[in-house]
């Protein structure tokens, strides 16, 4: 089964998707900000991430810009409270494969999940 | 009450999903898009709020607030200063003027933004306590902390939860204070719902 | 259709002046009360049953949507500012326009259902008064700002001027313009005007421009303020009398000016002294350049004429004695040559340094030093007088002297220098016993050529002296002794002040 990097600031959040994506059985490691992130996606080479917008220190912007200048090959889906399109566009241009919004709801995530993962294997 | 940062974590992702919401409902609305900051949140006691001194740092604040009852009881309000509510008006609704100032369109304005955010923090909360509530009108006040929280006697109030969000506009920072103030018990009931919600997901 | 309680009772909802929707879960209208009605002109029957969003696409949007569904949902009422959403249901007014709106959207629960109940206010009126309020208060605080703009840069330009008036070289004048174009008092002077002519500012304020003047006018008064009237400036020369009755010549630029809504005049007053002298120097340079260029020339041809007659006579003479004397005539006319090339030697020395403040008393000691001892009085009669003149004004007085002791003869015993202020100006005289100048020689003492031995003789004497306005006349007594008195005018003498001679010590 997959590999999915969860990063979020919020303990809280990290647990609610955590256990969504464990449920479907993924195979799930977790980051506390971006710099923590991007040290563990390095180790744990994962399948896809799921990153959080507004962190302390390095944030998702940050980490999607990261993630596309190291060229690690991973794609990034975004899961952000904010709901402007604007930030939406921001993401998907800097590289994100796809953003969603928070609260978690499991008849989104779980799609988006297999929807990225399976582009990102095909590519 | 001992309120544990696990919980304090979780208020605050919980405001902040509301903050995003509104954001996103402001941009819709104004095609101005709003840089924001990840909140930060403290829970106090209600008798320790006038001592606050980041809000009373103006004599003129500006405030939306909205009460609600139900199984958790209490208000939700949203602050800025004076200067900062037409500041954010303005850059809303692109209007250019050179002295900020409210005047009754402008009250009305700042009366959805805050209207917008209560309901978007109080869908947020909601959602986790999967309980219906009964919510009074949107209401504006004006004044100092003291005033605006002034008619609000009521000794049922406990716990506050104070949240400082950042609002960049274009080049324009605006600084607005999210409070929740509680009655007896409904901090106790959130925090519950919160918890049974981290031990079993939806 | 659902008909319990609330909703059969739509028709009450008739009376209140505003539009009043109730929306199924799916938007389905159920509730359209007449005033909706009548603003929108969408009778109630047309539309009940309808999703509202077929007929109001916009409310789909997300802006709406997520509000709206919140409220259906059980959350708090959701509220649509005027200034965010003026038509949230768009509806024409009788005069144009659409009408502006406040709009609320309340949960309202019947039974196990939650609907939404659209509450719209007309806030038309509301819109334009706030509109006409923010109009009246923009043009105010534009005004205002305007307002401290402009007395801002009054401000400014009036220190900017009182800056100028007061650092300017020249003097400033501003004095009332009379209706018939005469000047009328002095309003304001500057520093430069109260140095120039001796008065305090407070004395300038309580006289008028021709309290100042002293000779005429460069241009008749008349024209002046005629040009000042019509043209708004005149320019003119004049001289101006001192507090101490000295006079300054002066150029004056004067222009009529509104200074905080007045009409006045406001002069620049340039003090051309120097300029006068430069003037009169060049004016000067010229006469000397005819001269030399003219007369010496035409005295040269003259000796050279004279000189080829005696050569050729002396060429065609036999006698030994007689050609002697051409070759002596010939020397005479050669050493009248050498005289000549000296006097355009000395001659082209006058004017060429600046004039300056001399003192006589100093000159004069000097002088007498240079012929002592000699066993004649020199008396010297001066107090500390300083006079403009040319630096060679020393070789005039010296020349004096010379001429005294070469043609006194021997009853000279005396010489005396004295300087006495008379209605002219100042006179300095030397004077001495000797045997004076006969009446014959009076005539062309001052003649060039005149008096050959003397170092400058007094045809350079005289032009020296001119350079800075001073004059020479000789007016002894033939017999009793020769007296020559310089004249010096009003302005190129005075009176050296105790502190000045501190200095100098």
């Amino acid at each position: 089964m997959a590999k999915i990097l969860v990063i979020d600031d919020s303990r809280f959040q990290r647990r609610l998707i955590s256990s969504v994506l464990e449920e479907k059985g993924y195979e799930v490691v977790t980051a506390g900000d971006g710099k923590e992130g991007f040290a563990v996606a390095l180790r744990e080479t994962p399948d896809l991430v799921i990153c959080d917008l507004l962190m302390p220190g390095i944030d998702g912007y940050s980490f999607v810009r990261m993630v596309r200048k190291e060229r690690l090959g991973t794609p990034v889906l975004v899961f952000t409270s904010d709901i402007q399109k604007t930030t939406r566009d921001i993401c998907l241009e800097l590289g994100a494969c796809d953003i969603l919004n928070k609260p978690v709801d499991r008849e989104t995530l779980i799609p988006a999940v297999e929807r990225a993962i399976g582009s990102a294997k095909k590519a | 009450m001992n309120v544990g940062e696990e919980s304090i974590d979780a208020i605050r992702e919980l405001i902040n999903i509301g903050v995003g919401r509104a954001a996103g409902l402001l941009n819709d609305m104004t095609g101005t898009h709003i840089r924001l900051h990840v909140p930060e949140v403290r829970v106090l006691r209600y008798s320790d709020l006038a001592g606050e001194q980041r809000l009373l740092d103006s004599a003129h604040l500006s405030a939306v607030t909205l009460r609600f009852a139900g199984s958790f009881s209490g208000m939700s309000m949203l602050i800025f200063p004076e200067k900062g509510a037409a500041v954010l008006i303005m850059a809303l609704t692109g209007e250019e003027i050179d002295e900020p100032e409210l005047d009754a369109l402008r009250i009305e304005t700042l009366n959805e933004v805050g209207n917008i955010v209560n309901n978007a923090v109080m869908g947020s909360i909601t959602n986790v306590l999967g309980e219906r509530l009964t919510y009074s009108m949107p209401e504006y006040r004006e004044g100092r902390i003291e005033d605006i929280l002034g008619r609000e006697r009521s000794p049922g109030y406990d716990w506050v939860i104070l949240a400082v969000s950042q609002f960049m506009i274009e080049d324009l920072r605006v600084v607005g204070t999210i409070l929740m103030i509680f009655e007896i018990g409904a901090l106790d009931t959130l925090i519950e719902k919160i918890t049974a919600v981290m031990g079993s997901p939806p | 259709m659902n008909t319990n309680s609330f909703l059969s009772q739509c028709e009450n909802l008739d009376i209140l002046p505003a539009g009043i929707i109730i929306l199924g879960p799916d938007y389905t209208v159920v509730c359209w009360n007449r005033t909706i009605a009548e603003w929108t002109c969408i009778p109630r029957e047309k539309i009940l049953g309808r999703d509202l969003r077929e007929i109001f696409p916009h409310l789909a949007d997300r802006k709406y949507a997520l509000r709206i569904q919140q409220v259906f949902e059980g959350g708090a009422a959701a509220f649509f500012s005027t200034q965010f959403h003026p038509h949230f249901i768009p509806t024409p007014l009788p005069g144009g326009g659409l009408r502006f709106q406040r709009t609320t959207v309340h949960a309202v629960y019947e039974g196990k259902e939650t609907y939404a109940l659209v509450f719209i206010d007309d806030v038309t009126e509301l819109v334009q008064q706030v509109r006409a309020y923010r109009g009246m208060r923009d043009r105010a605080l534009r005004e205002v700002r305007e307002r401290l703009e402009k007395e801002a840069a009054l401000e400014e330009s009036e220190a900017k001027f009182r800056e100028i008036f007061n650092s300017a070289n020249d003097a400033i004048h501003i004095h009332e313009l009379r209706e018939d174009g005469l000047p009328g008092r002095f309003s304001e002077v500057n520093a430069v005007a109260c140095e120039m002519l001796g008065y305090s500012r407070e004395e300038f304020l309580g006289m008028t421009p021709l309290d100042l003047v002293q000779g005429g006018h460069g241009k008749p008064l008349d024209v002046i303020g005629r040009e000042i009237l019509g043209k708004g400036h005149a320019i003119f020369e004049t001289e101006h009398k001192r507090k101490d009755g000295s006079t300054v010549p002066v150029e004056i630029h004067t222009h009529r000016v509104t200074i905080r809504n007045r009409d006045v005049v406001l002069s620049v007053v340039r003090d051309i002294t120097e300029r006068k002298i430069a003037e009169d120097a060049l004016a000067l340079a010229l006469r000397k350049l005819h001269l030399l260029s003219t007369i010496t020339r035409h005295d040269l041809l003259n000796q050279v004429s004279a000189l080829k007659c005696y050569i050729e006579l002396a060429r065609d003479e036999k006698e030994i004695a007689r050609t002697r004397e051409f070759l002596d005539k010939m020397d005479k006319v050669l050493d009248t040559v050498e005289e000549q090339i000296n006097f355009t030697r000395d001659y082209q020395e006058i004017g060429v340094r600046e004039p300056a403040w001399q003192n006589i008393a100093d000159i004069v000691g000097k002088i007498r030093a240079g012929f002592q001892p000699s066993g004649v009085d020199i008396v010297l009669a001066l107090d500390e007088i300083e006079v403009y003149a040319d630096p060679l004004f020393e070789k005039v007085i010296f020349n004096l002297f010379e001429n005294a002791f070469r043609y006194g003869g021997p009853s000279l015993s005396l010489i005396r220098v004295t300087a006495a202020e008379g209605p002219e100006g100042l006179a300095i005289a030397v004077e001495d016993n000797g045997v004076g100048i006969p009446d014959e020689d009076k005539k062309h003492l001052f003649r060039k050529g005149f008096g050959k031995h003397t170092g400058l003789g007094l045809f350079l004497s005289r032009e020296i002296l001119a350079i800075t306005g001073l004059s020479i006349r000789e007016t002894g007594v033939p017999g009793k002794g020769a007296r020559f008195e310089i004249l010096v005018p009003e302005g190129k003498f005075r009176r050296r002040s105790p502190e000045r001679t501190g200095e100098r010590g």
